[in-house]
This record gives structure tokens, sequence and C-alpha cells, in this order.
């Protein structure tokens, strides 16, 4: 063996040595690295985050947030919508570090988050649901998604599926979000059934099981053969249409587990969207708003109660809403009482900010909007 | 006076002096051994969710207590519980249960929320000051009802007025979800905001508003009002034994009825100052906080006493501040506070049963 080939031989040792090593302390110092810049995310939420409902929906963005290793989460459920807000979002910026500030309820907003924002400019402060006016902080943002199309959609399957009887609808209060997607809704079962109607029952809060339970059990004893339901927290009327085989239609995310017989979809909301555009750092709109195209909300995979046909309307009209080739508010569409609100050949983007101040239902649908 | 006169009267001050000490001790033993079996069991109930109870302790202090940042939190907490407390402890004295300070609270604090839309011409302070009577008022006739209904038709006060928060709280989404709600509430059904002048500030230095103040100042005098009137005295016979206090001539009816109006007023008080300092408008955030019902908590937990409210209302509203931390910090769930103040409410309540047994032995032990 040449002095030359001893010396290449161990330079060859040493050089898959020194890789190893090399990427070894790659390896190490990249998590070390990581550890030292990850940003501080706070959540608040007014509901418990398993609430099978609004509150899980950004409870699964979070725990998808929280797959970054730059990430770390500090959250906090059952914050109620008073000074409170103010104490834990000054406790999880000071105590935890946190850069980024997340509030999930709607009486967060306003007086809350603007006294913080103003009180800590350099915190990045997103509301969900929220609306930003000129002179509120520069550091806060509001985001929410249109579940319009959705519904619409939810609507088509629910219109399908009932062929000609009752749908029944469960909603909490009669505010512009929820009134818009019963609307949207209604208008999508219409579309595949011009006969349809939908009978709404609104419990008047948020959250409250025992009315939800009455509502969804009325409806049903009056004939629904569809359930949808649109309160904070589902799985009240879900468990009900479970146990008394009536069908249903999920809200906020995937509650096709909660009723494996009955389920036939539902509309789910996909905020890891907002929080990944928070986190890369990039500008977001005082008012965030988006729908289907821009992935903000989804819709849960269908049931095994699903018809063939009904799947097949509703992935083409999914698919024409994408294309922007039809639309949710296409006129003339009258109110429930009678009145012309969109006139005949008139379309009104779902973005119009007319929805965000909707106080009337869509014709067929039974109930009233107060 | 001969020596061993003085010696046994010098004894005998020495005797009373202890005997009070023991008397005091005793009066405050059960509520001590009820702090103490309820700390037990928050230990035991970390202990399940594998926390250790030494490291839950010092987050619970280290939020309610452990910081300036963390006292302002719980102090602000502790003021409109100390008003809601005291409308429990006030007509207790009369002997009535009143749960219904919610109701009151949550009127009074819509009344105020919409009149001082109509009072932009007046100057703050005096329409602060015009406000928080109104709110009072109106509280006032409120709970006014259901000392009426206790004493003309003898309706029991507890169901009454737990049932009139019901109808109250219904009333008042009914208004701001309706003809009182302002249209660009969009998402959040609210009033029209309060005029910006009329905002309750912070006591300056302290991230916590005057109601705090109001607060002290209420349980100072409804203990001077109940010790030291003729009226507390008769409120408290009242309460005792109503035949008795009737036969001695008092006004039983005026008692239950007046007791009820300044229960009704301090929660409305409660109200008022929570949407002039905190919300800045009616929303349905005035009654999430529940302090209404949170107040009956205190006033049991301070035995009905008017200045032991304070320390009832502060441990209560610590309580509440640490929630977030402890949270945060042991990844448990958002109930875990409220059920830790349960077993501080459900152990005092229980060791409350000591009091006559322990109380029997002083007395028979006077020297």
């Amino acid at each position: 063996m040449t002095e030359t080939r001893k010396f290449l031989q161990l330079s060859r040792r040493d050089a898959l040595k020194g890789a190893v090593f090399v990427s070894f302390t790659l390896a190490l110092s990249f998590p070390a690295v990581a550890e030292g810049e990850k940003k501080v995310i706070g959540f608040l939420a007014a509901g418990p985050w398993n609430d099978y409902g609004y509150t899980q929906s950004h409870f699964d963005a979070m725990e998808e947030l929280a797959k970054n290793p730059r990430v770390k989460i500090t959250k906090e459920e059952g914050v109620a919508e008073t000074a409170d807000v103010q104490k834990s979002i000054r406790s999880m910026i000071e105590v935890d570090g946190a850069s980024i500030i997340v509030g999930t309820a709607y009486g967060y907003f306003d007086p809350h988050m603007i006294e913080m924002a103003k009180r800590y400019p350099n915190v990045k402060f997103l509301h969900c649901g929220g609306y930003w006016k000129e002179g509120m902080p520069e550091n806060l943002s509001s985001y929410f998604a249109f579940s319009d199309e959705v519904a619409y959609i939810a609507g088509v399957v629910a219109g399908k599926m009932a062929a000609g009887k009752q749908i029944g609808y469960v909603a909490s209060k009669p505010i512009a979000g929820v009134l818009a997607a019963v609307n949207a809704f209604a208008l999508g079962a219409k579309s595949v059934d011009v006969a349809a109607t939908v009978d709404l029952v609104l419990t008047g809060e948020w959250s409250d099981p025992v009315r939800e339970a009455n509502a969804a059990n009325s409806l049903i004893d009056k004939g629904a053969v569809v359930l949808a339901c649109d309160v904070d927290a589902p799985k009240v009327v879900i468990d009900t249409c479970e146990q008394r085989g009536v069908m249903c239609i999920g809200r906020h995310t995937n509650l096709s587990a909660l009723a494996p017989k009955t389920f036939l979809t539902g509309t789910e909301w996909h905020w890891i969207a907002v929080y990944n555009a928070a986190l890369a750092g990039k500008a977001i709109d005082h008012n965030l708003r988006g729908g289907l195209a821009q992935d903000m909300v989804r819709m849960s995979p269908y049931g095994g109660a699903v018809s063939q046909q009904a799947r097949e309307a509703a992935d083409a009209v999914k698919a024409d809403l994408l294309a922007g080739t039809t639309n949710v508010y296409v006129g003339p569409i009258k109110d429930n009482t009678g009145k012309e609100r969109i006139a005949a050949g008139v379309t009104l983007p779902i973005s119009d900010p007319s929805w965000e101040l909707v106080d009337w239902l869509v014709e067929g649908i039974k109930g009233s909007a107060s | 006076m001969s020596e061993a006169a003085v010696c046994n009267r010098q004894g005998s001050g020495i005797e009373h002096l202890k005997h009070s000490c023991v008397v005091w001790i005793a009066e405050l033993l059960p509520t001590v051994l009820g702090l103490a079996v309820g700390a037990i069991l928050t230990a035991l109930l970390g202990l399940i969710f594998g926390i250790n109870p030494s490291e839950l302790f010092s987050v619970i202090k280290k939020a309610a207590f452990g910081s300036v940042f963390a006292l302002e939190d719980t102090l602000s907490r502790a003021g409109p519980l100390m008003l809601t407390g005291l409308a429990v402890v006030i007509p207790g004295r009369a002997g009535l249960i009143v749960l219904g300070g919610e109701a009151s609270l949550v009127l009074g604090g819509l009344s105020v929320a919409v009149l001082s839309l109509g009072l932009t011409g007046v100057p703050p302070a005096l329409a602060i000051f015009l406000l928080l009577v109104l709110a009072s008022l109106m509280g006032a006739v409120l709970m006014g009802f259901v000392g009426g209904l206790r004493h003309l038709r003898g309706v029991n006060e507890v169901i009454s007025s737990l049932l009139l928060v019901y109808i109250s709280i219904a009333l008042y989404n009914f208004l701001i979800e309706g003809i009182l709600r302002d249209p660009s509430s969009k998402n959040f059904p609210a009033t029209r905001p309060i005029p910006e002048q009329f905002q309750i500030g912070n006591i300056p230095g302290f991230d916590a508003n005057w109601g705090l103040l109001a607060g002290f100042g209420a349980c100072f005098v409804a203990q001077f009002l109940l010790s030291r009137t003729t009226y507390g005295f008769a409120s408290r016979i009242v309460g005792g034994n109503p035949r008795a206090a009737q036969t001695l001539g008092l006004s039983v009816g005026f008692h239950i009825v007046f007791s009820c109006l300044i229960c009704g007023a301090l929660a409305g008080l409660a109200g008022g100052i929570e949407v002039l300092a905190v919300h800045g408008q009616a929303s349905g955030a005035l009654y999430h906080a529940s302090y209404g019902f949170t107040g009956v908590l205190v006033a049991f937990l301070a035995r009905h006493h008017a200045v032991g409210v304070i320390p009832a209302a502060i441990l209560i509203g610590g309580l509440g501040a640490a929630g977030g931390l402890v949270q945060r910090s042991f990844d448990l769930p958002g109930s875990f506070m409220l059920v830790v103040q349960g077993l501080v409410f459900v152990s005092i309540l229980a060791a409350e049963t000591l009091r006559d047994p322990i109380r029997a032995k002083i007395w028979r032990a006077k020297p």
C-alpha cells in the first residue's frame, strides 16, 4: 500500500466521519435554533375546546398549527366575553410571551381586543368574526369565512335526500352569519327541489343543549326527514338524529363519527389557512374573508346514507361554484314574506358587504328572522 | 379594696379576654376548616390529573396574588363580586335567600346603556352619578317585586327571584337583539356604545376600575348599617324569628321588602358599573360573567357578614384570576377552577354545620 493510498483511505474514512459529525451537529442544532425563535400563539375561546362545534374547529386548526416546530401554542377555553378577555390576553403576552393572539368569540372584539391591540402594538391580534373599521389599531385584523357556498351545497344534498319531504333546521341566534347560512342552505335545497321548504327553529342562545334537543325532537315529530343545524355545539342535534334515525347535516367540524348511520355531510371551517398566513408574517387584510376558493371552508365527507344521485348533484354544484359558473345568490330571490330582495337577473356575490347585515329569510323557510 | 380582690378582678379580666379569644377562634374555626378541606380536595383533584399539588398551589398563588398584575386581575374581579355578594348578605340577615341579583344586574346595566345615550349634554360626573342611581333604582324595583310577593302573597323568594333571572335575561336578549340593537353590531348583538365621556376609568396607577372602591365602600357601609343601627338590629331579629319580631312590634313586611330593595339596588349598581367601566354597551357579555350568581357563593363564604364579603370576594376573584394560568400551565380543561370553586363552597357549607356544636361547647364553658 503506497503512502498515497493510505492517505486517501484515511481521508475517506475521515471524510465519512466528518460527514456524520456534521450531519449530527446540523440535526441537533436545527431544533435548537428553532427552539430559540419559537413563536408563541395565544388562543382564547368562550366554549370548551372539545365541543364538537365552533370552538373545536379552532382547536383542530390549532392542533394542526402545533405540528410546526417553530410554534408554541398557549390556549385558554371558557374565557367569558368580559374584561376577563383582557386579563387573559395580558397574561398570555406577559407570562407566556405570546406574539400572536387569536380570539374566537364575537364578544372579544369590541372593546377588549381593540383595547389590548392599542396597548401592545408589537403583538399581532386576530379576531374571528369581528369587523375592523378605519381608526382601529393597525395590528388588529378580523377574519371570517363565508359559509354560504358550503351551506348551499349541503342544501343540495338535503334537498335531494329529503325528496320532497320536510327539512328541519335548528339555529342559534338571529344574526347575519347564521341567517346567511340558513338562506344559502334553503336556496341549495330549492335548486334541486323547487317546492322544498326548511322549517327553522331559533333557540336564541349560542349553546343551549336542552332547547336544541327540544327543537330537534319537535322538528322530527312534525315530519322532518333531514335536519341541519347551526349552533355552537351541534352534537346534541346530531345525536338526536342518529337515535331517531333521521338524516342530519353537520356544522363547524367533521361530525360523521357521531352519526355513522344518518350523517349526510356537513359544513366545516378550515381556519388553518388563516393561521398559517399569520405565522408566515404575511400582511393580513384587516377584514380577511374567504370561502371555498380560499380553502377557508370545506365540506365534510359524504356519509354512507347519501345516494349516488345526491353526491353527483352536490359535486357538480361544488365544481360550478369553484369555477364561478354558478352563484349562491342569483335573482330573483324573494324573502319569506313575499318581498323581492334580489331582482331577476341580478347576482349578488357572497362577499357583498350587505350579507353581513342580512336580517331576512328566503322564501321557503318557515320561521322568522327575529 | 383588698389585694386579693384586685388579683381576683385582674384574673377575671384575663379570663374574660381569654374567653373572647376562644369565642373568636370558635367563630372562625368552621370557615378555616372548610377552606382546609377545600384545599385538600383541590389537591386530590390535581392528583387525579397528575399534577403535583404544591406546584398547583404555587401557580394559583402566583396567578392570583403573585404580582401587581395578578393582584389587579384578582381585585378587578372582586369588585363586582363585593356588590353582588352584599346583595345576598343584606336580605340574608332578614332571613331571605335572594338568588336573583343577576336579574337586577342585567336590567340595571341595560337601563344605563340605553339612558346614557339621552344624557350626552349633561356633565360627565353628574351623568355617571345619575346613571348609577338609575341602575340601582331599576335593580331595586325588580327585587322589590320579589320582596313584595314574599310579604303579600307568601311566594318563596328563592324561587321567585331565580325565575326572575330567567325572565330578565330573556327580556334583555329580546331587547338587545331587537329594538335596542345597534345596527352596526353585526354578529354580536349589543346596544349603541355609551358616549365616551361617561366611561368610568381606572383607579390611577392601578389597573382596576373605580367600581372596586364602590365595592369596598358598600361593604363598610353595610357593616355599619347591620351592626350599629337599629335597622340592622331589627333586621336580624326579623331574620332570626319573624313571629317574635312581629310580637315586638317590628314591621316584618318593611324589613322583608326593604332588604330586597337594597339587594336589587346593589346588584343593579354592579351592572351599571360593569356597563360604564368595562363593556361600554349592553350585550350578552353582561351576563356571561355570572357575577350575580357568584355573589351567592361569596355571601355564603362570608357567612353573611358584610365585611367578610371583602376577603371572600378576593378569594373567589383570585380563583377566577388563577383559572387562566392554571389551565395554560397544566393543560387542564377550563372548568377545572370552577370545580375548585365548587369544592371550596361545598366544604365551607359542610363545615358550617360544626358551628352550632362548637358554640354550644363554648357557652357551656363560659366563666
